[in-house]
């Protein structure tokens, strides 16, 4: 398992009793355009080659063309399972990098969305990860439909319900309704009972048990030494959570936990994201129940021209640590545009846990890590 | 921005005397002042710097180097005289400035004078040799006052920043009223520290990282600075290896993100290092290496120590063109196989134009069948 960072597979010439078997790109269990090559003996995995890029959109060579403000669109479009992480990350960067203020309820607002985004995504990964496993789709349906409330939100607050550039420099871009607020509340105040019924489905099931216990086995050290970030590594025993090693926003504020489990296999991310869930509703609740009057969006350029410089803000997005490396040269848009993906990075260490496993398995493997292609490739 | 970006030249004292020497050695051969500012190997050049500037920056051993001050041993009077003139300048400041520094270092509060302690416990590698060499600062203070343009990465616009910087204790960025005297309490003995203009705001003194004594037995001229409260560190690429295994047993062992820039003269990597353990450490160093301006510039790998480095190293294999000596499986990750070139360097054209599927299928005017017989686009 430790042996080394590649894995050589010599595609359909090697060991005849070894079979080279092509899983995606148009794969409904890979998750998006991800492709696997799977070298198979019998069943078992003995090398995996991932494939991707079949969505890359050269986010940041479109980053360094186009303006500070463009590149919030830009940003909705990487993790679009939460727009509003990647849009945070972003702005944070920039305000770094132009020494912009952001108001008090600004960042409050930014915490009820960003947390509601968490708990959309890690419905999305519940779901299709019960899909994956074989409870066919009863939990994604469960997930589906608290997610579309939490869509619903960020239509009242953004006017869009998915890619919503959401958060902007200084700020936000609008105020939070009183609608708004009512609505958060009262699916606040469910949403724990929400949270049981996926648990009743999934975490006791017989069936769910035997595919995820002791399925991908990552060891803490292993986590470490592939830089993982997020629920996964938090699963296996690391505690750590950038909202807690550098944090940002106003989340010092607020009492909560950073879930983390031990184990490190694919229960235990499962685990993990159940909690996260758990904590992101403790968190908007807290965050409605503080949120002060005042503006929403500081005072800003009406053209955005950062002094020269460079910049590296990260967040805590629901993958892992999301960061933007920006350089401004100056001018009205920037130098360089870096993003640091979690799902990428997360994905190096998918050869080392899958082999060895059976096939099935990798499926199940793949499913708890949770990708979204359109941060992987960018 | 600007303001937060301090340098600091540790070291023995054997080598900032070296520095020094080195900067003149490096300047001529770019065609802008700021080849003696010391800061313009750790600040990204500016966009419009001259290429030759790049070139002597990233000399990647000490051979070269030495074989670009020998060549230029002729061009160094006149930056001598340079020197000179700046030094004489740091001076006429300086003794305007230990006034300040010595009214501030009398009303100098307790918790001040504790904080003072610490910096007084690292080796003296760290703190002393900036008292004796009170000089190789100066010239970056009168590079900045003749061509602040060139500057401006390295805090040229409230010149007052980089001048605390030149005190050699990194300050923070958040100013306060009478700490700059602690930094200058610091070292007792400081004569003629090229200090701050009366008008720069003090700061409060930043601690060095407490990871720099072992680093230096690395890189011996290592240069750091702070920039948003991340340690930058400029490094030479046959260091990368060495300095990175240190990072990791000195505790931060968490790789978060390889980055490739390509600033036209040279490409920079950029290594953000974080502890797992944020408890213990806190912070981020940044490790910068350079690289010189060719198509496919060599890096070490940082697979050997951190095998996640794998699909960044061939990301930016694949965007910049970086090759990365020692990495298991070096191919192309985003894009095709076949694609030309690499995407993100700035010198990248887009020679591609799209043409319609249905000109492809059924020609169209001009443009018959399948051009150059590549699917879906075609060579201008």
């Amino acid at each position: 398992m430790f042996e080394g960072a590649a894995v050589e597979i010599d595609e359909g010439l090697g060991d005849p009793s070894e079979m080279t078997l092509n899983m995606g790109p148009q794969h409904p269990s890979t998750h998006g355009v991800f492709r696997l090559i799977l070298q198979l003996d019998g069943e078992t995995v003995v090398g995996v080659r991932p494939v991707m890029g079949y969505l890359h959109r050269s986010t940041e060579k479109l980053g360094e063309a186009r303006t500070y403000v463009m590149g919030v669109v830009l940003t909705d479009r990487l993790d679009y399972l939460a727009p509003m992480s990647n849009n945070w990350a972003y702005a944070l960067a920039v305000e770094k990098l132009a020494n912009l203020e952001v108001p008090e309820r600004a960042e409050y607002i930014r915490v009820i969305v960003t947390e509601l985004n968490r708990i959309a995504s890690h419905q999305v990964a519940i779901g299709t990860f019960g899909a994956d496993v074989g409870t066919w789709f009863t939990p994604l349906v469960y997930a589906f439909r608290e997610r579309e409330e939490i869509l619903d939100l960020f239509g009242l607050c953004a006017g869009v319900r998915m890619n919503p550039s959401y958060i902007r420099f200084g700020g936000v871009a609008r105020d939070l309704t009183p609608e708004f607020l009512e609505k958060a509340r009262r699916f606040i105040d469910k949403m724990p009972g929400k949270i049981d019924e996926y648990e009743s489905l999934l975490t006791r099931n017989e069936i769910f048990l035997g595919r995820t216990k002791n399925i991908g086995m990552l060891p803490p050290e292993l986590a470490k030494e592939y830089s993982v970030t997020g629920p996964i590594a938090r699963a296996s025993g690391i505690g750590y959570d950038v909202r807690r090693a550098e944090p940002y926003g106003v989340y010092d504020r607020f009492d909560w936990e950073a879930p983390i489990q031990y184990n490190g296999d694919a229960y235990d991310r499962y685990l993990v994201r159940i909690a996260e869930m758990r904590e992101s509703v403790k968190i908007v609740r807290q965050a409605l129940r503080d949120l002060p009057d005042g503006e929403f969006r500081g005072r800003q350029p009406k053209t955005l021209r950062p002094p020269k410089g460079e910049a590296y803000a990260r967040i805590e997005s629901p993958k892992g640590e999301l960061g933007f490396y920006l350089i401004s040269d100056g001018s009205t848009s920037p130098y360089r545009f870096k993003v640091r993906a979690p799902s990428f990075i997360n994905l190096t260490v998918l050869s080392q846990l899958t082999i060895g496993h059976k096939i099935a398995d990798a499926v199940v493997i793949l499913g708890s890590f949770d990708i979204v292609m359109g941060e992987v490739d960018r | 921005m600007a303001d937060e970006r301090e340098q600091q030249t540790p070291g023995t004292s054997e080598t900032v005397p070296d520095a020094t020497q080195l900067d003149p050695g490096e300047a001529p051969s770019g065609s802008t002042p700021s080849g003696e500012l010391r800061s313009v190997d750790q600040s990204p050049a500016p966009v419009d710097e001259g290429s030759e500037a790049g070139k002597a920056a990233v000399a990647t051993d000490l051979s070269e180097i030495g074989e670009v001050r020998q060549r230029t041993t002729d061009k160094t009077s006149e930056t001598e005289s340079r020197a000179a003139h700046a030094s004489e300048a740091a001076r006429g400041v300086a003794g305007t400035d230990m006034d300040d520094e010595t009214a501030a270092v009398a009303e100098r509060s307790e918790p001040e004078a504790a904080q003072e302690s610490r910096p007084g416990a690292t080796p003296a590698g760290v703190a002393s040799p900036d008292n004796p060499q009170p000089t190789p600062p100066a010239p970056t203070r009168q590079v900045q006052a003749d061509a602040p343009a060139e500057s401006s990465m390295a805090g040229g616009k409230p010149a007052g920043a980089a001048a605390t910087a030149t005190a050699a204790r990194p300050a923070a960025p958040a100013a306060g009223a009478r700490p700059a005297g602690a930094a200058a309490g610091a070292k007792p003995a400081a004569p003629a520290k090229p200090g701050a203009p009366a008008a720069a705001p003090p700061k409060p003194p930043e601690p060095d990282p407490d990871e720099l004594p072992a680093l230096e037995e690395i890189a011996p001229d290592l240069t750091w600075e702070r920039r948003h409260g991340y340690v930058e560190m400029k490094i030479p690429r046959e260091k990368l290896l060495p300095m990175a295994q240190r990072l990791k047993t000195l505790g931060y062992d968490y790789l978060s993100a390889i980055t490739g820039v390509d600033w036209r003269d040279r490409l920079e990597m950029l290594y953000h290092l974080y502890s797992f353990d944020y408890v213990a450490h806190p912070g981020c160093i940044v490790l910068r290496v350079d690289l010189p301006p060719e198509p496919n510039p060599i890096c070490p790998s940082l697979t050997p120590i951190w095998w996640g480095a794998e699909f960044q190293e061939r990301e930016v294999y694949d965007l910049m063109g970086v090759i990365f000596v020692g990495h298991p499986d070096l191919r192309r990750i985003l894009t095709e196989d076949n694609f030309p070139g690499h995407p993100l360097r700035k010198d990248w054209t887009f020679d591609y134009e799209y043409v319609l599927v249905r000109h492809l299928r059924h020609g169209a005017e001009g443009q018959a069948g399948p051009p150059n017989g590549e699917e879906g686009y075609r060579r201008v």
